[in-house]
């Protein structure tokens, strides 16, 4: 059990994590995990533990305001939260059975993955024969789980967006994979959802992170119980952290539309990058 | 037919309707609880160091103002928000005669409860 713990750093955490979170679509556990760890020296089980149940939060708060709007495949999220739930369970028992360096720098590799993914790239459009080929082999392949299909309506664009769901068999099967990685790191894991999804199952964007949240919902719900029956979850660290993150995340919705994200991502790359550096060299003992 | 995937639309909407209802209720009162648990603990002289209450000792707790007792309290209301959502969706696809997400309402529930006897065990 950690002992008395800065609330200050705990809410601030919590306030950057919620707030960067809702701004640009991160899960806030690649800000408290480390910070907790770093800042105030709690043992990693316990700064993921606290981390995977203020996502929850942040994680339901998303999808009540997704869901009302449509955005959110209620069918799409809970078909791949069957493979997401017993991924969830499979990393919490992993990472009880991981020393902390081990995890620490796991985790380093995690965010400066994050970073490199984040960074703005240059993407290259497919030719136009390639995409007529792929839509030809989706419509053989589709007739099966067209249960799957959904709608919503983008008042940016002031239109219905009809689409189709295409592999929900390979979502499912790297969903196992993004519960894996929630469960051992404390991060969302939408990481691998959120491109798999968009990506592969050709799910827009916008519905694709209104599922992604819904899916959060449950993996970290599962991987918070798990940490919460094994003691790390401690109720003084967890209630100044969930309560800052829901106010900073109903902040930064608010300022989402005030805000340039470019400055925003340039910050949190930095962040990612110097702080997977400090967690690395302090798992390897060559740093303070 | 296009009727009949209207009026499927228009109970899915209402589906959507009242999740988001229930999970704003669920969080609002979830957060009530720990913004109490925060105040009583600040104001109690509760030790620094505390643990979540058992859920069986969850009732006297809260009857006691224990601070503990409530965080717990709001900590279990939100880890048991995906489950209401889960239950009200297998509800309405029941009703609505879709197989394949009822089908799949109940492999995530028995997932769910898997989960939960493996990590109690």
């Amino acid at each position: 059990m950690p002992a008395d713990v800065n609330i200050w750093i705990l809410a601030g955490t919590g306030l950057a994590a919620g707030l960067l979170g809702s701004m640009l679509g991160v899960g806030g556990g690649l800000i408290i995990v480390p910070v907790l760890t770093l800042a105030l020296g709690l043992p990693i089980q316990y700064a993921i533990g606290s981390s995977l149940v203020s996502i929850v939060i942040n994680a339901c708060t998303a999808t009540s305001v997704y869901i009302r709007t449509h955005m959110t495949n209620l069918k799409l999220g809970l078909l791949l939260s069957c493979t997401l739930v017993p991924g969830a369970v499979a990393g919490a028992f992993l990472a009880a059975g991981l020393s902390s360096p081990v995890l620490t720098i796991i985790f380093a590799l995690l965010m400066l993955y994050v970073a490199y993914v984040m960074m703005p790239k240059k993407r290259r459009r497919p030719l136009p024969e390639q995409t007529e080929a792929a839509k030809i082999v989706h419509e053989k392949e589709h007739a099966p789980h067209a249960w799957l299909d959904g709608y919503y309506y983008d008042p940016a664009v002031n239109e219905e967006i009809s689409y189709r769901v295409h592999r929900p068999v390979i979502g499912m099967v790297t969903g196992f994979f993004g519960g894996v990685i929630s469960s051992l790191l404390g991060v969302g894991g939408g990481i691998i959802n959120v491109p798999v999804m968009n990506q592969i199952m050709k799910v827009p964007l916008k519905a694709t992170i209104a599922t992604s949240s819904l899916l959060l919902c449950f993996t970290t719900m599962t991987g918070s119980l798990i940490y919460a029956y094994n003691g790390y979850v401690a109720p003084q660290i967890i209630a100044p952290l969930i309560i800052s993150v829901y106010l900073g995340a109903r902040l930064g919705a608010t300022l989402a539309h005030r805000t340039r994200s470019a400055v925003l991502i340039t910050i949190y790359t930095v962040f990612l990058v110097l702080t997977s550096i400090i967690m690395m060299l302090k798992a390897l003992n060559l740093f303070g | 037919m296009e009727c009949q995937i209207d009026s499927r639309h228009e109970k899915l909407h209402s589906l959507n309707r009242r999740l988001s209802l229930a999970l704003r209720a669920g969080i609002a009162v979830s957060l009530l609880l720990i913004v109490g648990g925060l105040i009583l603990y600040f104001f109690s002289g509760a030790p620094h160091t505390m643990a979540l209450t058992p859920v069986t000792s969850l009732a006297p707790g809260l009857a006691a103002l224990n601070p503990a007792a409530f965080i717990t309290a709001g900590l279990i209301i939100i880890l048991l928000m995906p489950i209401a959502v889960l239950i009200m969706s297998l509800a309405h696809f029941i009703a609505a005669r879709e197989k394949q997400p009822v089908i799949v309402c109940i492999v995530l529930l028995v997932m769910l409860a898997a989960s939960l006897i493996l990590i109690l065990k």
